[in-house]
């Protein structure tokens, strides 16, 4: 596929306001470098993740998308993202099967002291979403 | 086997008695209607109404769904269901969406029923005309039409009920006609496996295809008996989830949502399917979560609506693949 040279991709993140925001701030705070294709919006759980975010991110043109919360056991709700694993579990299947590619779709356990990985995370993500090249935009902003 | 026609006079006779005591003040039942090959939903409220009804394996729709136009409404109201029926009024009870005081269940032991675009296709082609009875003979259907007798292989069988594990009713006040065990093919989401080994381009360009057709009438949510929210999402403004334009990006959405809202929830019934105007294979979609439902969460049969729904659950132990 043939890209404008200046194309980046732009990957949705959504991170749980106790682990993985806190784990992007570390990392922020800890000057780690990581690339800036990733528009952060931060959830109170990542059981709030409605499947339906995912699929409009995807709509208007997301290129990429991340759901990040605190590992399994460390919920801030306690329950949680136990609920998300069972979620992102049919959710990874089901956009695989609608023809979404499964490498534009992540799921991560980051906690709050775990800037690395968070910044690791992105950097990998972000490789892997250029090497795909652009998703296909199917809706204007509104 | 002698099929669902059996228990019409029987039918007749017991709704005549439920409306006459003022047991029920309605039944929804089935007429033959204008077009015989598809006999449509019937309200009766009379008990003369009473004759009006038929049953036999022409009268596909399912019922329960018009419970919710009874929603609040004092009385108890008569229901004709088959197996796979019940489990819309099953999934309906759990939603709390009905109550079971509300309702008088006559449950009818099915065999299977006729594929009704199919039946209909070969009587236009060979001129049968009306058709007035139905009757089951063995593995045959018998259909009396105005040509005459008509015989009709297993081959005309609805593709859903191939595979039906519930052919009696698991909910009812009464039960007419004689109970058949349950014998099914395998459910083997031979349909499924079929889009999963597909590479992802063609998986893509299958589904566009698919929902490039879809005129969003909304049919497949209408009649879906885990489709009950009071105010639907795609109904809602703020925020709009779905555009008003017409374009597969739209269309793509709504399936996607439709089918996770269902997730879970599904009883398998194909209504979906059945009356979806553009044919899109709405029960591949449903079927696809069912299957990664059973296989990753240790379900048997997920679509027996049950007592915490699968994704309303977890286990600490459920299958990890995220890092």
């Amino acid at each position: 596929m043939s890209v404008k040279e200046s194309w980046e991709p732009k990957i949705i993140g959504f991170c749980c306001n106790w682990c993985s925001y806190a784990g992007a701030d570390l990392a922020g705070t800890s000057r780690m470098n990581y690339p800036a294709s990733i528009r952060v919006i931060r959830v109170p759980c990542s059981g709030r993740v409605n499947p339906q975010f995912i699929a409009r991110a995807f709509q208007l043109g997301a290129d990429g998308v991340l759901v990040a919360g605190c590992h399994p056991g460390d919920c801030h709700y306690s329950t949680g993202n136990y609920f998300t694993r069972r979620r992102m579990l049919l959710l990874t299947r089901f956009l695989e099967y609608l023809g979404v590619d499964p490498d534009r779709f992540e799921v991560r356990w980051i906690s709050g002291s775990e800037g690395q990985k968070f910044a690791d995370t992105v950097r990998e993500f972000t490789e892997r979403v250029r090497a795909l090249g652009p998703s296909p935009k199917k809706r204007d902003a509104s | 086997m002698s099929g669902m026609n059996q228990v019409t006079d029987r039918l007749r006779e017991r709704v005549r008695e439920l409306l006459a005591d003022g047991k029920i003040h309605t039944f929804i039942g089935y007429e033959r209607a204008w077009d015989p090959y598809r006999p449509i939903p019937f309200f009766a409220t009379e008990a003369g109404e009473a004759e009006r009804l038929i049953i036999d394996e022409l009268c596909v729709p399912s019922t329960p769904k018009y419970m919710l136009d009874f929603f609040g409404r004092e009385g108890v109201v008569g229901l004709l269901v088959k197996g796979c029926d019940s489990l819309a009024v099953e999934r309906l009870l759990r939603d709390h969406r009905v109550e079971r005081e509300s309702m008088y269940i006559i449950g009818v032991a099915c065999t299977g029923l006729l594929d009704r675009d199919k039946v209909k296709a070969r009587a236009l082609e060979e001129g049968w005309g009306a058709v007035e009875e139905v009757r089951r003979e063995g593995d045959a259907f018998v259909l009396v039409t105005a040509a005459g007798e008509k015989e009709l292989g297993p081959e005309y069988l609805m593709e859903r009920c191939r595979t039906c594990e519930v052919k009696v009713p698991t909910v009812y006040d009464e039960l007419l006609g004689e109970e058949v065990a349950a014998t099914a093919e395998p459910r083997d989401f031979a349909e499924v496996a079929e889009i999963e080994a597909m590479t992802p381009a063609e998986r893509r360009a299958y589904w566009e295809r698919q929902f490039s057709r879809c005129i969003r009438c909304f049919a497949c949510r209408n009649v879906c008996p885990a489709c009950n929210c009071r105010i639907c999402v795609f109904e809602e403004r703020v925020p709009r989830w779905l555009g008003r334009k017409t374009d597969v990006g739209e269309q793509e959405m709504f399936h996607f949502t439709r089918a996770l809202h269902v997730a879970g929830r599904c009883v398998d019934c194909g209504e979906c399917d059945r009356v979806c105007p553009v044919n899109i294979p709405l029960r591949k979609l449903n079927r696809k979560l069912m299957k990664d439902i059973g296989e990753l969460f240790g379900i048997e049969k997920p679509f027996m609506p049950a007592e915490t729904e699968p994704l309303g659950q977890f286990r600490p132990d459920d299958p990890d693949e995220f890092e």
